[in-house]
């Protein structure tokens, strides 16, 4: 007698397919109307949020400035959180539970306080110029308020504590042996790394990598403090069309193009990784 | 071989020493300083790095508020976990047990809210709340239900997604053992089954109460003047009326998760983290 | 034993209830007003000298802290429920879209006595003005001094290459906002319906930052971050012991400067219309307006302390003698398209 596991589905999938289709159902219909000024939407359906999308580059410039911060984000977060989770997931001793809890305990701390501190820092006189300086590297303090690379800083830290904890998640799942066998039969550590681990994990790493991207393009909380009113991204656009200039239709369309950007960003990578494991030793 | 080893250890362990300090000190460095510099309460207008004097006024300073809103943080995260535990583990179960077509479709419905950056699901809940606000009556921006039900859209996925890799290194045999000795189907799951998977499910739980205590772009557009959460609230501040005493906060809020970690390892064990989905 | 106990219990909760606070015998017992307000320095202006003195009746306030814009977009978002605050501390250039949303509920002048100080022209049914401020340009004169900067006279003196990456300008969102673009805008050619001109100043001063929160602005005045800025004599005043800033008034078409003025208006659909009133005369009451300017450096309106302030002395950072306040500029705010007007900062901006 075979237990007829999908029922249990069956309660959770209504529930999360109702609030998906609800939620999104209702903020596509929304971008679909004008705004009239001071929150009211014209009865009428049109599409002429969309148009203004299109006619004016501006969007299309947030976006791509979205997308560069993002991606560089992605990057740097992922060149720490690599090393880190691969060496705690090969750790033998007690210390990777305290390590790891280091980086749970660093994720409840709230972006906004990370940030803070990052001001903190990086301020004129704070710590970080004051090495230059004494460092004799640069004559006039450098700032990040209101640059990119600031803001790409910010968007970092934003995924840093939970970008650790996915790819450890991943790497944690190939056996330690299979390193070793291939160090025993003459591979380097690095080499083996690279042609076992490594191929063996990269769909995981790339989905970890790909969450992280998904994550940064919706973040706006470091962007607005770090950003300075400089540095628009589309998540800060959105922010100020709908709760600032309280134009609900218009932004709608906006968060309407960074959804479907996103999604097609997702698919486009699930297409490339499949194609590199159908095509590459299996 | 044994003469080899030690050096090569050796060196291995400096090398992935240095990164990790390396890395940890950026890591943890913005909070540090926050702790740091929350020990001076220097006027108003500003704060100063390094801290001009030693003190604890600020924490005393600290406007109610704060406490409020970290109130409301904790509570929504708990309920958030709960939520997202009660959606996300059956359907975990459901999808990687159950038998029928269109497996990756349902998981991928269950996981696409990742794929949704948080700052347009927050405008999509915030048109939809509006919306039923016009039907029903039932206004859900500024509402705590509001913001439970949009936090729990954006953890469940986690737990799914948690809960799918560790049952899928289940192994079986347990189960089939317990049934085979007598077991019902829904015994074996409660007592044998669910146990076995603590670790995923632990991990689970964790990343939802982590994922809404600290979330923030949903929450700035779901929350009301009165009904605010622990991170809006200092985002607000650092907005409009900055004040040293988000620093003395900051420090609690990381004191007592300092404390909270401590005590799951001291009750569960981290080990149940570090193991999920572990193939040794 | 059990006994003992209740008894001691009972007579501690009825000491505590009959040496209660004397309030309980106030005019607002248990009323609380929710208030839209500035945050940092100002709030806690408004806590000292005029919400100490209400909860002396018996009252709350809670406050909702934010620039007006974002209170006033707060209100939009509330759409008919329960309004998100009672009565708001909003600016000239808010009032358009306060009166268009039809967000104010006309007040009863009679209520507020001390409305008598002020002049006829600053307040009616709708509004009453409660402070001005003067807006130029913050410097901070050792910085300036010690990097061989001439004192600036106009905004586009802000360009000056020793300037770079020092400069704040008021982001579109802050209350400085208007006064800062007008001003630059009359000073390349334009006016308040041709803004172009001061949206290209802004990109050719290429400020380091935007600043939309009075408090962090000042932090970057301060530590050094910033050395010039588009702000008020206010910032001036309150950063007094901290840092030697001056204030400029540049030219505005015929005028020096920028008046900005702040009122405080009563929201539709408010259940403490009382409070409310009583909480505006408070806020015209002497000490309010005295600390109006000592405290915030800012101007007040209520002519005994004009008077008390005018005795004291003169300021270097602020223009009090009335031929002096009539030469600083007034934003006709008919003419300004503020919604258009954001729109296109942001896109010039971000370029």
């Amino acid at each position: 007698m075979k237990a007829r596991w999908e029922l249990i589905l069956i309660p959770p999938a209504v529930l999360s397919a109702a609030v998906l289709i609800l939620s999104q159902a209702m903020f596509l219909k929304g971008s679909l109307h004008k705004d009239l000024g001071l929150g009211r939407l014209s009865p009428m359906m049109s599409l002429h949020n969309f148009l203004e999308l299109v006619a004016d580059s501006y969007y299309v410039e947030s976006l791509w400035l979205s997308f560069v911060c993002s991606a560089a984000a992605t990057v740097a977060t992922a060149l720490i959180a690599l090393p880190v989770a691969y060496i705690l997931a090969r750790m033998q001793s007690r210390w990777a539970a305290v390590l790891l809890s280091a980086v749970i305990i660093a994720s409840f701390i709230t972006i906004v306080i990370k940030v803070l501190g990052l001001l903190l820092i990086f301020s004129a006189e704070g710590p970080f110029n004051s090495t230059l300086k004494w460092l004799g590297l640069v004559g006039s303090p450098v700032a990040i308020i209101g640059t990119i690379p600031g803001v790409v800083l910010g968007l970092m830290y934003y995924t840093l504590g939970f970008a650790v904890l996915l790819f450890y998640s991943v790497i944690v799942t190939i056996s330690r042996s299979m390193e070793e066998a291939a160090e025993i039969h003459g591979a380097t550590r690095w080499g083996a790394i690279r042609q076992v681990v490594l191929p063996l994990c990269l769909p995981g790493l790339a989905a970890g990598a790909l969450t992280v991207f998904n994550v940064s393009m919706g973040g706006f909380s470091s962007t607005a403090l770090i950003g300075g009113g400089k540095v628009l991204t589309l998540p800060i656009i959105i922010q100020r069309t709908v709760i600032m200039e309280t134009n609900y239709g218009l932004g709608a369309a906006v968060a309407v193009l960074l959804l479907c950007t996103v999604l097609a960003i997702n698919v486009w990578s699930s297409i490339i990784l499949m194609r590199t494991r159908t095509g590459g030793l299996v | 071989m044994s003469e080899r080893i030690p050096a090569y250890r050796l060196r291995r362990q400096i090398l992935a020493g240095l990164i990790l300090a390396v890395a940890y000190i950026i890591v943890l460095g913005p909070i540090v300083f926050v702790c740091i510099a929350s020990f001076d309460y220097g006027a108003r207008a500003y704060v100063i790095f390094p801290p001009e004097r030693f003190t604890l006024e600020s924490y005393w300073q600290i406007p109610q508020r704060y406490w409020d809103a970290l109130w409301v943080s904790v509570r929504l995260a708990a309920v958030t976990m709960v939520a997202a535990c009660a959606i996300g583990i059956p359907a975990a179960i459901g999808v990687v047990r159950g038998r029928f077509a269109g497996k990756r479709l349902i998981l991928t419905m269950f996981r696409f809210p990742l794929q949704i950056p948080s700052v347009v699901s927050g405008v999509a809940f915030l048109q939809a709340y509006y919306a039923v606000g016009d039907w029903t009556g039932w206004h859900g921006v500024g509402s705590f239900a509001g913001l439970a039900i949009a936090h729990t859209f954006a953890a469940t996925p986690y737990v799914v997604g948690t809960m799918v890799t560790a049952l899928q290194r289940f192994d079986d045999s347990v189960e089939e053992a317990a049934v085979i000795l007598g077991a019902s189907t829904m015994g074996t799951l409660w007592q044998v089954t669910l146990p076995m998977l603590r670790p995923g499910i632990f991990a689970g739980a964790l990343y939802a109460f982590m994922v809404s205590f600290a979330e923030v772009p949903m929450s700035v557009f779901l929350t009301g003047s009165t009904l605010l959460t622990f991170p809006v609230e200092v985002f607000n501040s650092m907005q409009f009326d900055f004040e040293p005493t988000i620093l003395a906060i900051s420090t609690l809020v990381t004191v007592v998760s300092l404390f909270v970690v401590w005590l799951v390892q001291r009750i569960v064990g981290l080990d149940m983290f570090v193991k999920v989905g572990a193939a040794d | 034993m059990k006994a003992l106990q209740r008894l001691a219990y009972a007579l501690v909760l009825g000491g505590a209830a009959m040496t209660g606070d004397p309030a309980f015998a106030g005019q607002f017992d248990g009323v609380t007003v929710r208030v839209a307000t500035f945050g940092g320095k100002w709030r806690d202006v408004v806590a000292e000298h005029v919400v100490k003195r209400f909860e002396a009746e018996g009252g709350k306030v809670e406050y909702v802290l934010g620039q007006p814009s974002t209170n006033v977009a707060k209100l939009i978002a509330a759409r008919g429920r329960e309004i998100p605050f009672d009565m708001l501390e909003a600016m000239d250039n808010n009032l358009p879209a306060l009166k268009a949303g039809n967000f104010i509920e006309p007040l009863t002048l009679a209520k507020i006595p001390n409305v008598g100080q002020l002049d006829k022209a600053n307040y009616d049914a709708d509004k009453v003005m409660i402070w001005v401020t003067q807006e130029g340009i913050v410097y901070n004169k050792k910085a300036f001094a010690d990097n061989g900067i001439p004192v600036p006279t106009k905004y586009a003196d802000l360009t000056h290459p020793k300037l770079k990456g020092k400069v704040s300008l008021p982001d579109i969102t802050a209350g400085g906002a208007m006064p800062a673009i007008v001003g630059m805008a009359y000073e390349g050619g334009g006016s308040e319906t041709n803004i172009d001109p001061a949206l290209d100043l802004v990109r050719k001063i290429a400020p380091a930052s935007f600043w939309s929160s009075s408090s962090n602005l000042q932090t970057m005045l301060v530590n050094g971050d910033v050395y010039a800025a588009g702000a008020q004599a206010g910032n001036v005043q309150r950063l007094r012991s901290k840092a030697d800033l001056g204030i400029v008034f540049p030219r505005v078409k015929d005028k020096n400067g920028v008046l900005k003025q702040g009122y405080l208006v009563q929201i539709k659909g408010t259940k403490q219309s009382d409070a409310v009133h009583w909480l505006i005369n408070a806020f015209l009451a002497k000490s309010m307006q005295m600390a109006v300017f000592h405290e915030a450096g800012q101007v007040p309106v209520s002519a005994e302390a004009l008077d008390d302030i005018r005795k004291g002395g003169t300021y270097d950072f602020l223009r009090l003698r009335p031929e002096e306040i009539a030469g600083m500029y007034r934003i006709d705010f008919t003419k300004v398209d503020e919604p258009a007007y954001v729109q296109k900062w942001n896109r010039r901006v971000s370029r």
